[in-house]
């Protein structure tokens, strides 16, 4: 009975079959404005009396066979003898993982110049160099190849004022008794594989051309918060989020001092995809402030009573700050229940020593800060900036969004803490900061997840902004050398609260990595 | 029952993995090797700009990891700005072998270094043309398309031959400068790579 495959095995081998017949080329995109094609073609080839120039008269095809236009091109030598196309270079030396030399300068042996005109009309017209070999088959027949790199020169139809580059890599057969290079006229079939990738005119801005003359579209108002707030009741306590769209739930957990409406800019880019859920964490927001001690593993608690309570299932988080905690320390426990983790400005590990928060890179000035946070407990100077001068809304977080947050913006950040009692929860988040072992408990939560998210093999996308603020230039490395199946994406200029300087590029990047996942 | 089930599967699998990198129609002999990968990783410039590398993540064309891709690129100018240049049309017919077929300039020379699930690798070298498109939102599209020779492999392709092609790009956001000559840079990249090879026991001595 043990050898019989189940449903599920056939199942993954058949998804195996249709990825492998119809693959699915979202992967190779850098940016959805960009678009890859891959094509091939067969046809002939002839050479011009004197050798010098190969045309190719192709039909075009799509990777399923289906006929997809012509394709067309000259081919001119700059070699003198035919014999280098048997030799090949000799192998490189130096690192290939070091941004550093030798890169030998292998000159091409040819130049060309093609165009490939799809079925509906469409065209796009290349030029550019390319390598040549001729390899001696154990027949004594030749196999030649060409390899080429082209950039786009202009483009019809749809492809009308598009840019890009080209590769085409073809090859022939040539029988032990025809001489390629010989007198008289030599024709020959041929076939090439082909790819693209192309910004259409519709996404280039033209850098020599005047702004287009087409009417400024209305701009957003980035302060707007146009959800319909909905309540769970965890742990009896009432916890608010936002829902937006249908689907495989994508949740937004936000961290210190913020709430769901941190993430009004981005969950539009992401409605079409999936159930978009942001939740306010207990104590923050429009959650209610039950009496408890708004530890993480208090709130670690009602965040994982909330899951449950609206029974989500193949949850794939979006996380800032403490969010990036509570979402890793859910995440490495219930690692089946997780389709991926994307992350920003977060804890990864603990801080072994003050100079080691939240970077030894990062700017002192925020270290200093946070031993002042941590100074004196309840009714010290921490409490006191926090709690009575509410120094985190009204101070830190303007200080580092990355962008001038407008008033109306932060209204809606300072109204949940408007009230010096409920800013308790803001100044217990930071003594929970796993820094020199303190506290003891988060410490051990936060290395345990840390150690199980670099066996992890769940995809995991990291946003990060230069400077950044906790999560700096060495959190990236420490990520890029640690973290299996991530994806990393630099959102350019910013501090700590990315969404705010950088909701589109978040956004964007977010719904194509949730596409392939 | 049984029987049946498993040889089904395993029928699907040969299937999958026989198309998996493949592309159907595309070889001119049985001993040629025809397969299209792509890469998903990080690129890194050296500090003086001149070097990119690449440490890549290699994967079949269906979604299967399939070892991994190093390279390096070498900038051959000085004004980051000629990235943003591209050449006329070319003139004259594309379906008769006469010229004149224009001098594109090389910007850029490559080596990398393909190694596949089964430990077998394949290094190449070539030059490289690189595009630099601004789009309307103030991001970049950097790309980059190569034109190789294999110089050498190790395990099925030690003493092989052929050649490579390998078209990479990556966004540069808004407000990033790829050539900001103050400090190092890290990129997200993507490759497509294929190749034509002929194995070493398929080759005359």
């Amino acid at each position: 009975m043990a050898n019989i495959p189940d449903q599920g095995t056939i199942r993954h081998s058949l998804l195996r079959l249709s990825h492998s017949l119809a693959p699915d080329l979202r992967g190779v995109l850098s940016d959805p404005r960009e678009e890859v094609l891959i094509r091939y073609t067969r046809g002939t080839g002839s050479f011009s009396a004197d050798k010098r120039y190969i045309t190719l008269r192709m039909k075009l095809y799509k990777l399923n066979g289906e006929e997809d236009g012509y394709h067309e091109g000259v081919w001119e030598r700059v070699f003198e003898d035919p014999n280098q196309l048997l030799a090949s270079p000799p192998p490189p030396t130096g690192p290939m993982d070091e941004p550093v030399p030798p890169v030998p300068h292998v000159q091409p042996l040819a130049h060309t110049k093609a165009h490939w005109v799809f079925g509906d009309g469409s065209k796009i017209i290349v030029a550019g160099p390319a390598a040549s070999h001729l390899v001696q088959l154990n027949d004594g027949s030749f196999q030649f190849s060409v390899s080429t790199a082209q950039i786009i020169t202009g483009g019809e139809g749809r492809y009308q004022g598009a840019y890009g580059l080209v590769q085409s890599l073809g090859s022939t057969h040539i029988p032990a008794d025809v001489n390629l290079f010989g007198p008289g006229d030599v024709s020959f079939t041929a076939t090439t594989i082909d790819t693209f990738r192309i910004i259409r005119a519709r996404y280039y801005a033209d850098p020599t051309s005047p702004p287009p003359g087409e009417p400024p579209k209305e701009k957003k108002n980035l302060a707007d918060f146009p959800f319909e707030s909905h309540f769970a009741e965890v742990n009896k306590a009432k916890m608010h989020y936002i829902e937006e769209g249908q689907g495989d739930p994508i949740l937004f957990v936000h961290g210190n001092p913020t709430w769901s409406y941190l993430w009004r800019n981005i969950v539009p880019h992401l409605k079409s995809k999936g159930r978009c859920i942001a939740v306010d964490l207990i104590g923050m927001g429009k959650s209610e402030r039950p009496e408890i001690k708004y530890r993480f593993h208090g709130h670690a608690k009602y965040f994982e009573g909330f899951i449950k309570k609206l029974g989500l299932k193949k949850i794939t988080l979006v996380t800032h700050d403490w969010g990036t905690a509570l979402g890793f320390h859910y995440a490495m426990r219930y690692e089946s229940n997780i389709k991926g983790i994307a992350f920003m400005e977060g804890l990864l590990k603990p801080y072994p020593t003050w100079d080691d928060f939240p970077a030894s890179d990062a700017q002192p000035q925020l270290r200093e800060m946070f031993r002042l946070f941590r100074t004196g407990g309840v009714g010290g100077p921490g409490w006191q900036a926090i709690v009575d001068q509410n120094i985190f809304l009204e101070k830190l977080l303007p200080g580092v969004a990355g962008r001038p947050l407008s008033e109306q913006e932060l209204n809606f950040y300072r109204e949940p803490f408007k009230k010096a009692k409920d800013r308790q929860v803001i100044w217990q988040w930071a003594q929970e900061l796993p820094i020199e072992g303190k506290p003891a408990d988060v410490t051990e939560s936060v290395q345990n997840y840390s150690d199980a998210l670099q066996e992890s093999l769940l995809p995991k996308l990291l946003f990060y902004a230069e400077p950044g603020a906790v999560l700096t230039d060495e959190h990236v490395k420490w990520c890029e050398r640690n973290l299996k199946n991530l994806e990393t994406v630099s959102v350019g200029p910013g501090a700590h609260f990315l969404q705010e300087s950088s909701p589109d590029v978040i956004g964007r990047r977010l719904a194509d990595w949730y596409e392939r996942l | 029952m049984v029987n049946n089930l498993q040889t089904l599967t395993d029928v699907i699998d040969q299937i999958a993995d026989i198309f998996g990198s493949a592309v159907r129609g595309t070889q001119s002999d049985e001993r040629e090797e025809v397969f299209v990968t792509y890469t998903q990783g990080n690129g890194r410039f050296s500090p003086d700009k001149k070097y990119i590398t690449l440490s890549m993540i290699q994967y079949k064309l269906n979604g299967e990891q399939d070892g991994h891709h190093e390279g390096v690129w070498e900038a051959q100018f000085s004004d980051p700005r000629v990235l943003l240049g591209r050449p006329s049309n070319p003139p004259g017919p594309m379906n008769v072998p006469i010229g004149p077929v224009p001098r594109v300039d090389i910007v850029a020379f490559t080596k990398g270094i393909w190694v596949f699930g089964d430990d077998s690798s394949v290094t190449a070298v070539g030059p490289a043309l690189s595009h630099l498109m601004p789009l309307k939102d103030g991001s970049f599209l950097f790309a980059v398309t190569c034109a190789q020779t294999i110089t050498n492999g190790t395990g099925r392709y030690k003493g092989a031959q052929g050649l490579k092609t390998s078209l990479g790009s990556t966004l540069v956001e808004a407000g990033t400068n790829l050539f900001d000559p103050t400090k190092e840079v890290r990129f997200t990249a993507r490759t497509i790579d294929t190749f034509r090879i002929v194995r070493e026991a398929d080759m005359k001595r």
